[in-house]
């Protein structure tokens, strides 16, 4: 969906970015990470079509974007880290604004304008002033002008900077429900805990390099990661796990190991039943999540070893 | 016209009803009020609401006009216009009339009462030239504040609206002190020909306004990622070639018109590169990017990327050159400029463009520095120094010469000032290259050391 290649971006006395180069596939939510100055919104603008890089290429649904940038227009969304409003429109016209401008027609417009409302939860306020949101309904409205057009990927450049966790919360369901609809986002943010509720994908950045590229979430045909814990120390628990059934093991030690799963509830329900028959004294089965926290800095410790090996 | 999403969202912003009732009533007020203090003469209704179509189309539609784009970067919704589907063309319209609607709004209320008290009061006034100029004016005014506000938002970042709007007043309160020539029936000669001045201002500006249109167009396409070339650049140059040579071709000297022509190409082209180079960016990246392009052997995006000065100043040495090599007299008669009438030397075009090359250079020079947000202002500063204080302390010394090489109006010796002129082009030219070899080294090597 989105391939980007040898990215090279310089701003007077700055590369931006250094050689940048990333694949990623439709339907996913990505969760773009790195320290302040890192290139995270330079990445986002070149790929919104906004900045054009000194060199490199990207592809957007198969659209060159440096050589079509307003081909690629249509097919996106992109929220600013400083987005801006029309304060003096009500949200209604500051929907049809931006959806009009996005080429959406008459006779749509105010079809799109309802559903995405709706889908924003401000469907009540559509002949409020934008002036008169609160600093959510501001963010959530900026969001809807970002997709009322239905784009196939989404570029959000911190969007829960200066939210609620309520209201940071009902975004991460907003993301959620888009991804499943087939819509592809990268969502730029500092704040990992809130990005471990929606994100399937990690790019780390730092200095304008990409650091690292990972998948958090392992869907059914990849496998879940799954964290068995035992009620006492058990001393060959590699051993005896690897006997119940063909587990892929992480890692494991006397008090508890982690295992990639592939099956079902019913499989899993079956698993569990297996290591009780034999003996293991089982006391936890649960998914493990990834603490995007450690793993973040656990990356950036790794590539900072790099650098001091080269 | 109507389905133009942004035409809509200024007349949302604009037209609210309040207003709309307002300025008729306030309008009404004031002609009324002259009306009873001429005793009940037309003529001063009709000027007032002249004078009120220039304040409230011109001077404030100017103003408004080049907020629709400052606004935009203020308030951070530039990109959203940017990404906008609509287009540049319709942009432009929206922006040129959405903006401006409610300033037209009181001025066609203000022109309809000029036609009518026009019309029964004084009989020699033209109307309809009137009309026709006052109109042009307005939106030559609108479309130069689109292009200022354009080019403020995109040099400085930061822009400022109230030194914008300060300047239009003063321009436009330029041409108010010329306007009442205009009614006297005087004659304009223009390719020998005679037309009444007052039409062919109006049809004069009529031409820029649509100029400034164009040029909206053109700084709107490269804000959305239209590709563009130096096409229209190079067509306005055409332009003013054409139009201001109408002006230097006497009866007396039609044999010599293409010498005129060229010679009027030459100081347009040398002109707008001038004015060009301070208007575009210049830093490193800008630069780099270009010279990748052209390296790349990617005619088309180098084309895209080549600033409008590197079109206008190859002309202008073309034209020097043919200048030189054609002219048998240096257009003295042609040119009755104090400056020619000095430099009686063939080589005074080639002198110009050396200096206006040094001068280039000595911009993109400090342009080139690790902080070029001040370049523009440190270079004015230099080009003082060189052109004003260095020439006044030599000027103590008697030494004609020394004179010569810093200012391209000496004269008195005409092979020096090319030789200086060019070993200074040179000299700083080289200083600008290092300085950009010094800086792209810089950053390849910081990001080495990033990570």
């Amino acid at each position: 969906m989105i391939r980007v290649e040898h990215l090279v971006y310089e701003y007077p006395g700055l590369r931006a970015l250094d050689n940048v180069s990333f694949f990623i596939p439709q339907g996913g939510i990505t969760a773009l990470v790195g320290p302040n100055g890192a290139g995270k919104t330079t990445l986002l603008r070149c790929l919104a079509g906004l900045d054009q890089p000194m060199t490199g290429q990207i592809h957007i649904d198969g659209i060159d974007v440096l050589e079509n940038p307003r081909e690629c227009h249509r097919r996106i969304g992109y929220l600013s880290d400083f987005f801006g409003l029309y304060d003096a429109l009500t949200v209604r016209q500051c929907l049809q604004f931006a959806g009009e401008s996005c080429g959406i027609d008459r006779h749509q417009i105010h079809e799109r304008i309802v559903s995405t409302a709706r889908e924003l939860d401000i469907a009540n306020r559509l002949d409020v002033r934008a002036s008169a949101l609160s600093r959510g309904l501001r963010q959530r409205l900026a969001i809807g002008q970002a997709i009322i057009h239905a784009p196939k990927v989404l570029l959000l450049d911190e969007p829960a900077s200066g939210l609620d966790p309520e209201a940071r919360h009902e975004l991460s369901l907003l993301f959620n429900r888009l991804r499943d609809r087939g819509m592809t986002l990268i969502v730029s943010s500092h704040i990992l805990a809130e990005l471990k509720e929606y994100s399937s994908d990690m790019l780390i950045m730092r200095g304008g390099h990409i650091v690292e590229q990972t998948h958090l979430t392992h869907r059914v045909e990849t496998g879940t990661r799954l964290r068995v814990d035992m009620a006492i120390d058990t001393a060959d628990l590699r051993e005896r796990l690897m006997k119940v059934a063909q587990l892929e093991l992480i890692q494991a030690d006397m008090r508890s190991a982690v295992i990639v799963f592939r099956g079902d509830r019913s499989a899993r329900h079956q698993l569990l039943r297996d290591m009780l028959a034999a003996d293991l004294p089982v006391c936890g089965l649960v998914e493990e999540t990834v603490n995007l926290q450690e793993y973040y800095m656990s990356s950036i410790q790794k590539a900072d070893e790099s650098r001091g090996t080269k | 016209m109507i389905d133009n999403p942004e035409l809509r969202r200024n007349i949302w912003l604009e037209l609210t009803p309040h207003r709309l009732a307002a300025m008729p009533a306030v309008l009404l007020l004031i002609f009324l009020c002259v009306f009873a203090l001429a005793e009940r003469n037309y003529t001063p209704v009709a000027w007032t609401a002249l004078g009120l179509f220039g304040v409230i189309t011109v001077i404030w539609g100017g103003r408004l006009s080049a907020d629709s784009v400052l606004d935009e970067f203020r308030d951070k919704t530039w990109d959203m216009q940017r990404m906008s589907a609509i287009g540049p063309w319709m942009l432009t319209w929206g922006k040129l009339i959405g903006a401006t609607i409610f300033a037209w709004y009181g001025g066609i209320i203000c022109l309809v009462v000029f036609f009518l008290n026009g019309l029964v009061g004084q009989s020699h006034i033209p109307v309809l030239a009137v009309l026709l100029l006052a109109v042009g004016t307005a939106l030559l005014s609108h479309g130069c504040g689109i292009l200022s506000g354009i080019l403020a938002a995109r040099n400085v970042r930061r822009p400022r609206p109230f030194a914008n709007s300060i300047f239009f007043v003063f321009v436009l309160l330029g041409f108010a002190g010329k306007l009442q020539n205009l009614f006297e029936h005087q004659l304009t000669d223009w390719y020998g020909l005679q037309f009444d001045r007052i039409w062919f201002i109006s049809i004069s500006v009529w031409l820029f306004a649509g100029w400034s249109i164009i040029g909206v167009y053109r700084l709107l396409c490269i804000e959305m990622q239209v590709r563009t070339t130096l096409i229209v650049w190079l067509g306005f140059c055409a332009f003013l070639t054409v139009y201001g040579a109408g002006f230097m071709v006497d009866q007396a000297l039609v044999h010599s018109r293409l010498t005129i022509f060229i010679g009027a190409g030459f100081f347009v082209a040398l002109t707008m590169t001038y004015l060009a180079v301070w208007l575009e960016r210049r830093d490193a990246i800008t630069i780099s990017r270009l010279v990748l392009q052209w390296k790349s052997a990617n005619l088309r995006r180098a084309l895209q990327e080549t600033p409008c000065w590197m079109g206008t100043a190859p002309m202008a040495l073309c034209f020097a050159l043919l200048l030189i090599l054609l002219s048998d007299e240096p257009l003295a008669g042609a040119f009755y400029s104090s400056f020619v009438q000095r430099n009686t030397s063939l080589l005074w075009p080639l002198k110009l463009w050396l200096f206006a090359m040094r001068d280039i250079a000595l911009l993109h020079f400090f342009s080139m520095s690790r902080s070029p947000g001040r370049a523009g202002w440190t270079t004015m500063v230099y080009l003082v120094v060189i052109y004003w204080l260095v020439p006044q302390l030599l000027s103590l010394t008697k030494v004609d010469l020394l004179i010569a090489l810093f200012v391209p109006w000496s004269g008195a010796y005409p092979a020096w000032e090319v030789i200086g002129a060019l070993v200074q082009a040179v000299v700083v030219g080289w200083l600008a290259l290092h300085r950009w070899q010094v800086r792209t080294a810089e950053i390849a090597q910081r990001s080495a050391t990033v990570i």
